[in-house]
């Protein structure tokens, strides 16, 4: 065969490519066929009422447990579970609970699996960066207990769809991470009176609810009435694996519970919040019951599933509003390009990113001032920020001012132009993030 | 009269309390006359104990503990002892957790 030419290859390669895409395809619905007729066969064969003989020794060590035993396995083999979110709670939520045995479990989740997921999301490998989280978890999940029946919803939980998955269910599990999703899944689950265990975790601290139980029980609009302005995410304040493992894993725990009906009733007002670090590692504390005045359970209640589903009920301008950042003129931003050619000639490099960010990773020559510093949010140091006015104004240099993806370098940009009058102060537009993409691959991101 | 209590915050609070955990303090009502509340204890946090100038991380509307934020009293949430009229024992243990939201 004669040597190709560089585009006769790449066009061999998209054919193969597209090639390989159908056969997927194929494989796929295959599987999709094989699975339902799989699911047909069980129901036909087994009744939910009775358990087959590699079930008795699948979940025989758990039945041995007396408060689960013979009616408790029965009673999770009955049950339908809705996990929302398969990310750090998520998994070791729903590896346990379909070790567990429970009939059906639902799984929502919109994204895909990514690099940064994998030291705590145990269900992906290296090998599913890029796959959606549900396909590859049912896979693996299907390949450890293949009597549970697994539905997969490869979407964002909204307004418009959240009735009609979780009215499928008899239990959920909120493992997402945004408290506009927390509040969307509260108020759907509240209203459809389904049982809601709820976690959380951030840094070296996690938390767990268990919500709409016992005649009692507070829903958690009850217990947070009004969202809050300033919410942090993983992504930024960052999160340690079994921190966050450990409460997926007590989800798991108290949707078994709840299932077999085991919930004593000294526990149907608690918290439970863990810190990995700090002070008692294990408090369980008695939270408050049903809110009279709950907008969404109250004696008065103002919010309906139509309000919800019709979009009159408004979620986006709920929480979580992310500070506002400042547009900053043309003429006061520099493309990370332009940061290479200039940072050869005299200038200071600004970084804004917190102590512990600026730790992993920086720029070889910059100073680091914390935007919260900065801003006299927090100790301010007033002698740093002072030497580099100084020493900017003295010098007659340039101040470049970076960051992790070039937002706070703009508010940091605003603040050194409009209250240190420093008119050499520029924006490094996108951050280190676009550094590393256009300037040095090797500079770290994280 | 004087009481000394223990105030712990968490999920992030004590970021604005000199990454401080857990602190003991020794409090006295504003006008002097009764035991001090809750409501007592908000002021002297925000006035003489925060390092941070962000308050409004902590409160709302004057000295209000702003949504997202549980107190607990003794492992008790506040709202069943009275919230910021609860007259504060000695010996307290006074915790403030910021809910997470990740996951």
């Amino acid at each position: 065969m004669g040597r190709m030419s560089r585009s006769e290859l790449n066009a061999e390669i998209a054919r193969l490519k597209k090639r390989i895409a159908e056969l997927e395809n194929d494989i796929a619905e295959l599987d999709s066929r094989a699975r339902e007729t799989e699911t047909e066969t069980e129901t036909e064969t087994e009744t939910e009422t009775e358990l087959g003989l590699e079930e008795y020794v699948r979940y025989g060590r758990q039945m041995l447990v007396p408060e689960i035993g013979k009616p408790g396995q029965l009673a999770l083999k009955k049950t339908k579970v809705l996990v929302v979110g398969a990310g750090g709670l998520g998994c070791p939520a729903l590896t346990y609970l379909s070790g567990a045995g429970f009939g059906t479990i639902g799984i929502v989740d919109d994204d895909t699996v990514s690099l940064s997921n994998l030291p705590r999301q145990t269900l992906y490998s290296t090998s599913s960066i890029g796959m959606l989280k549900v396909d590859v978890a049912v896979e693996v999940l299907r390949s450890r207990n293949e009597n549970v029946k697994y539905v997969c919803y490869p979407v964002a939980v909204r307004p418009d769809n959240v009735f009609d998955i979780v009215r499928q269910y008899d239990i959920v599990l909120d493992c997402t991470d945004t408290a506009m999703t927390r509040y969307l899944l509260g108020d759907a689950t509240r209203l459809l009176s389904k049982p809601l265990i709820s976690a959380s975790a951030l840094r070296t601290e996690a938390q767990l609810m268990v919500l709409n139980v016992g005649p009692d029980g507070p829903c958690y609009r009850c217990l947070f009435p009004n969202p809050p302005q300033h919410v942090d995410a993983c992504s930024d304040a960052g999160i340690i694996g079994p921190v966050v493992a450990v409460a997926g894993t007590l989800q798991a725990l108290e949707a078994i519970k709840v299932a077999s009906g085991q919930i004593p009733t000294s526990q149907q007002q608690t918290m439970t919040l863990f810190s990995g670090i700090y002070g008692r590692a294990w408090r369980s504390v008695r939270i408050r019951g049903w809110q009279k005045t709950c907008i969404v359970c109250g004696d008065r209640a103002t919010v309906s599933e139509c309000d919800i589903t019709s979009g009159k009920y408004d979620y986006s301008g709920l929480c979580g509003i992310p500070d506002g950042y400042p547009d900053i003129d043309a003429s006061h931003s520099i493309s990370v390009k332009e940061l290479e050619r200039r940072i050869k000639s005299p200038h200071v490099l600004l970084d804004v990113r917190d102590r512990t960010q600026y730790g992993i990773c920086n720029l070889p020559g910059s100073i680091n001032v914390p935007l919260s510093e900065l801003l006299g949010y927090d100790n301010p140091d007033p002698a740093a920020l002072s030497r580099i006015v100084d020493q900017v104004k003295a010098e007659a240099v340039p101040l470049f001012v970076i960051c992790r993806f070039g937002n706070d370098s703009r508010t940091a940009v605003q603040l050194l132009r409009s209250s240190y009058q420093i008119g050499s102060a520029f924006d490094v537009t996108g951050g280190l993030d676009m550094w590393t993409e256009h300037v040095d691959s090797r500079f770290p991101r994280y | 009269m004087a009481v000394s209590l223990t105030v712990e915050f968490s999920g992030g609070l004590e970021a604005l309390f000199n990454n401080s955990r857990s602190i003991n303090l020794s409090l006295a009502s504003r006008d002097g006359s009764d035991s001090p509340t809750i409501a007592d204890l908000v002021v002297r946090l925000c006035e003489k104990v925060m390092t941070s100038k962000r308050r409004e991380l902590f409160v709302i509307d004057g000295y209000h503990v702003r949504p997202g934020i549980l107190v607990l009293i003794n492992d008790a949430d506040w709202e069943l002892e009275g919230e910021e009229e609860y007259v504060i024992q000695q010996g307290d243990q006074i915790l403030f957790a910021s809910t997470l939201h990740g996951g």
